[in-house]
Formats: structure tokens, sequence, C-alpha cells
């Protein structure tokens, strides 16, 4: 699904240059869970933004499914980006000014999809997330492991095959981060594909594999547990 | 909870910490072990070089879990490991 080869990115403030990837080769086969972990500032948020198409890399080649994104311009990686990849942040970025049921139906208006279908859609995801009673509400109304469902199910109700994470326990209690992780794994298990950015040893135990960055390098790969096919 | 957060003094390079976590009521017992590498003057092809050996080449017995870096000094890595459990 993810292929990288040499994968570098340098960020320029005046006369400093800073390296925050250098030379990642990476693949990522459809179905994975991968954690990527490391110190902060080792270049695993800047990693995760471009493989989500949100950022470019400085030199480098990135093929996702097949394609080799960083000949794209914007508008051709906007369009190959939408309803493929969901992403989950932190600090949910839902929109206050939408409740629920408007939140998680946002990319679906994105996608130009029918009424009638993203009704469909949207109520069918929030029996996912076990959130049908909190439609109405506003995510100013919801606990932060509430807004988390609503956020990943507006990452997952186009049906993306990939779901970038970024430390999604990361505002979380370990009640509601166990749920999240629950709800990552359970995604996961029936097909789509994971890579999420994590501090937390206990979240990366739940992937297929660890990714260690280090300085904007791979220092290790560790595979800890097998990828059930089919 | 998921995490236990331990103050202590601290360890210098090349030395390594262990630390036993058993939960009450229950036979589950935890072995982590953080060691310390000295990275001081080198530069980030070397480190990286020398990290990546340490950590394969270290006890099959142990798990990576964590990496650390002492941002302020920028003189040790610590690396967290966890006992296989078999």
């Amino acid at each position: 699904m993810i292929r990288t080869e040499e994968l570098s990115k340098t960020f320029r403030a005046g006369d400093i240059e800073t390296t925050a990837l250098n030379r990642v080769n990476l693949a990522i086969e459809s179905g994975e869970f991968v954690a990527i972990m490391g110190p902060s500032g080792c270049g695993k948020t800047t990693l995760l933004n471009i493989l989500g198409m949100l950022d470019r890399p400085t030199t480098g080649k990135y093929w996702f499914e097949g394609l080799e994104v960083s000949k794209l311009n914007e508008v051709q990686r906007t369009r190959l980006r939408k309803g493929r990849i969901g992403f989950v942040f932190q600090s949910f970025n839902l929109i206050d000014e939408l409740n629920v049921y408007q939140n998680i139906e946002l990319p679906l208006l994105y996608m130009r999809t029918s009424s009638s279908e993203r009704r469909k859609m949207v109520n069918e995801i929030l029996d996912k997330v076990k959130m049908p009673h909190r439609r109405k509400n506003f995510p100013r109304q919801l606990s932060g492991g509430q807004q988390q469902r609503v956020a990943i199910a507006r990452a997952v109700v186009t049906n993306p095959g990939l779901i970038l994470a970024d430390e999604p326990t990361g505002n979380l209690d370990s009640v509601n981060g166990e749920e999240i992780m629950n709800l990552l794994t359970q995604l996961n298990t029936s097909g789509t594909t994971i890579v999420m950015v994590t501090h937390s040893p206990a979240d990366a135990d739940k992937a297929h594999r660890i990714i260690q960055l280090f300085d904007g390098h791979i220092l290790t790969e560790n595979v800890r547990k097998a990828m059930k096919i089919g | 909870m998921k995490e236990i957060c331990l103050p202590f003094g601290g360890i210098a390079e090349n030395e390594s910490a262990e630390v036993t976590i058993k939960a009450q009521n229950s036979d589950k017992i935890w072995k982590y072990r953080v060691v310390s590498f000295n990275i001081k003057g080198k530069n980030i092809d070397m480190i990286i070089k020398d990290l990546r050996e340490k950590i394969n080449r270290y006890d099959p017995e142990w798990e990576l879990i964590q990496i650390f870096d002492n941002t302020e000094s920028k003189e040790n890595v610590h690396v967290l490991y966890r006992k296989k459990i078999s």
C-alpha cells in the first residue's frame, strides 16, 4: 500500500536547516497495523504528514497504492487523499459549530455523496462507535473519549483503506484510551490499514510492527505479531 | 492505568537500571530495564550505526520498548527494554 524510497524532509529557518527525516525507506502492506515511536522531535509527525499527503518530502520518492505521489500536484494529491485516507489527531480537530452528525457527515459532503447515502453511512458509523444517542450534541458537550470516537467515525465514514493516527490516545485517560485502541484494532481487523504515531508502549503493543525513529532515521523495525491474512 | 512514572537519581553512561512490577492478586510480573548509551561527540550517522548495533545485539530475552534522548545535554540516549514473557 505504501512505499518510500530515501525519503527526506528538511525545514529551513533563516540560515538554520533542520533535517526532520533522513533517507527513510519504508514499506507498509495493506491490512497492517504499524506503530511509529521515538523521542519527541524525531520526525514521527512529519513522516505521518507526508504519508497522508499533507506535506511533501524535500527529496525521495513516495508511492501510495502504486502511484508515485511525489510527482503529483496539490489538486491531484487532494483527489487521491479524499476518501482513501482518514486522519485521527491527538486533539480530535472536530468543528465546534457542527454537531456530531454534521462533523461525521462532512467528508461525505466533500465527496458529493447523495443525501440518502450520507444519512445511511453516518447512521451506520454512529452505531459502530456507539454514539447514536449523541448525534445532536456539539463537541463541547462530549467527553474527550467521546470526541475521539466521533473523530474516528469522521475518519472512517468514507471507508478509507488507510487510517493515519497521530497520538490518538494522547489526550485521553487510560479507560477512554483503551476504548479508542479497541476501536482502532477492530477497524484493522476488518481490513483497514493503520499507521499510528504514539509515545505509549501499551498502545504500540496492539500493532503488528513497531518502527522506532531517531533523529529522522528509522532505527529499528520490530515485528510484534503476525498479520491475519484474508 | 497503563504506565507508571518512577522518579529516581538517574543512570550514568553505559549503566542500566531495572524495575520489576508485580500486579497485586495476580501472577503477572513485568521486568523493565533502562540502558544508557553515551553519544557525546558523535555525529548522527555514528549514533544511528552504534545504536542499531547495540539494540540488535542486545540480549534476545529482552525486547526494545522505547527510546528516549536526553534533549538538554545530548550526551546520553536511554533505551527501555522489557523482558519477553515466555
